[in-house]
């Protein structure tokens, strides 16, 4: 059935509006509210609450309620700083990015270890302690270590 | 004032089940879709793609204004920001269960000083504290067993 401007047009029912909507809008709209779930949990994972996680990015708690309610278009800038605080990983940054991270955190690990067992999986878990100012000299020792 | 639920198989999804509170035989949600849809309709669907994902991942806080209502009867609203136009009124229990009701127009800044949305705001308000009664009671209308109601007045 056609979406219409005539009041006195049949109604159309919950299922037909959904079958018709605009599906990349309401793709967005999973997205946004998916990212916002991911967000909620991990600041009650580490034990904080919206009141705390406004403190921590000195933020109003009105703005946290907003990034919570799967409403917000978020700034990278923003994701930045939510996953710094969070200790998370809210986008695969992908390709690259991934693996010079990944490298970076290789090197430290071997680095620290003496008795010469390499954690491989203590170096998974904290990539996400990483940070990005780091990247550019790592890219650099990676072509190079890989050249 | 008379009310069951109405099971809505569109919306629910595996972490929250949603209902539609019928009250004197007649869809305060429905209503709400019917009267601002030809108006409103992106935001008309935005808010039932929202529930639908309520519906999948579960009914938590942040998704909703909570406390519209007396604190502790679980009446809020889905969250809506200035640039939006419209309130729905719901009730929640917990990440589970969402029952939904009406709502209106954002004219005013509280409900209680717009007669469409404090009549649909206190529909809800009574709704919410006569299925609490039945849930503390454990009476036959109501009962609540891991995300679902059932009883007498579900359908």
């Amino acid at each position: 059935m056609m979406k219409s401007n005539d009041k006195n047009t049949d109604k159309l029912s919950i299922a037909e509006i959904l079958k018709n909507r605009n599906q990349t809008r309401a793709d967005l709209v999973m997205k946004k509210m998916s990212l916002a779930k991911k967000i909620y949990e991990s600041i009650l994972r580490k034990g904080m609450n919206q009141k705390d996680f406004a403190e921590s990015l000195k933020k109003n708690p009105s703005e946290i309620s907003k990034w919570l309610s799967g409403t917000h278009n978020f700034t990278i800038e923003t994701i930045f700083e939510i996953e710094r605080v969070l200790n998370i990983n809210l986008i695969d940054w992908g390709g690259e990015e991934t693996a010079v991270r990944f490298f970076i955190n290789f090197k430290e690990t071997v680095a620290s270890q003496s008795a010469g067992v390499i954690g491989l999986e203590k170096g998974y878990t904290d990539i996400n302690r990483l940070t990005y100012i780091r990247i550019d000299s790592a890219r650099n020792d990676m072509r190079r270590a890989v050249a | 004032m008379d009310f069951y639920l109405r099971r809505m198989p569109e919306l629910s999804g595996k972490h929250c089940t949603v209902y539609s509170a019928i009250i004197d035989n007649v869809s305060p949600f429905e209503q709400f879709v019917d009267d601002y849809f030809v108006s409103y309709g992106e935001e008309v669907e935005d808010i039932l793609s929202k529930i639908q994902v309520i519906g999948r991942v579960g009914a938590i806080e942040p998704y909703f204004k909570m406390y519209e209502g007396k604190y502790g009867d679980g009446v809020c609203a889905l969250y809506d920001d200035d640039e939006q136009r419209l309130r729905l009124y719901c009730i929640r229990f917990d990440e589970e269960i969402l029952i939904l009701g009406g709502g209106g127009s954002k004219v005013v800044r509280k409900w209680q000083d717009d007669p469409d949305l404090k009549k649909n705001a206190e529909k809800m308000i009574e709704v919410s504290k006569r299925i609490t009664d039945f849930l503390r009671k454990k009476s036959s209308e109501i009962h609540w067993s891991e995300n679902e109601f059932s009883g007498d007045l579900v359908k």
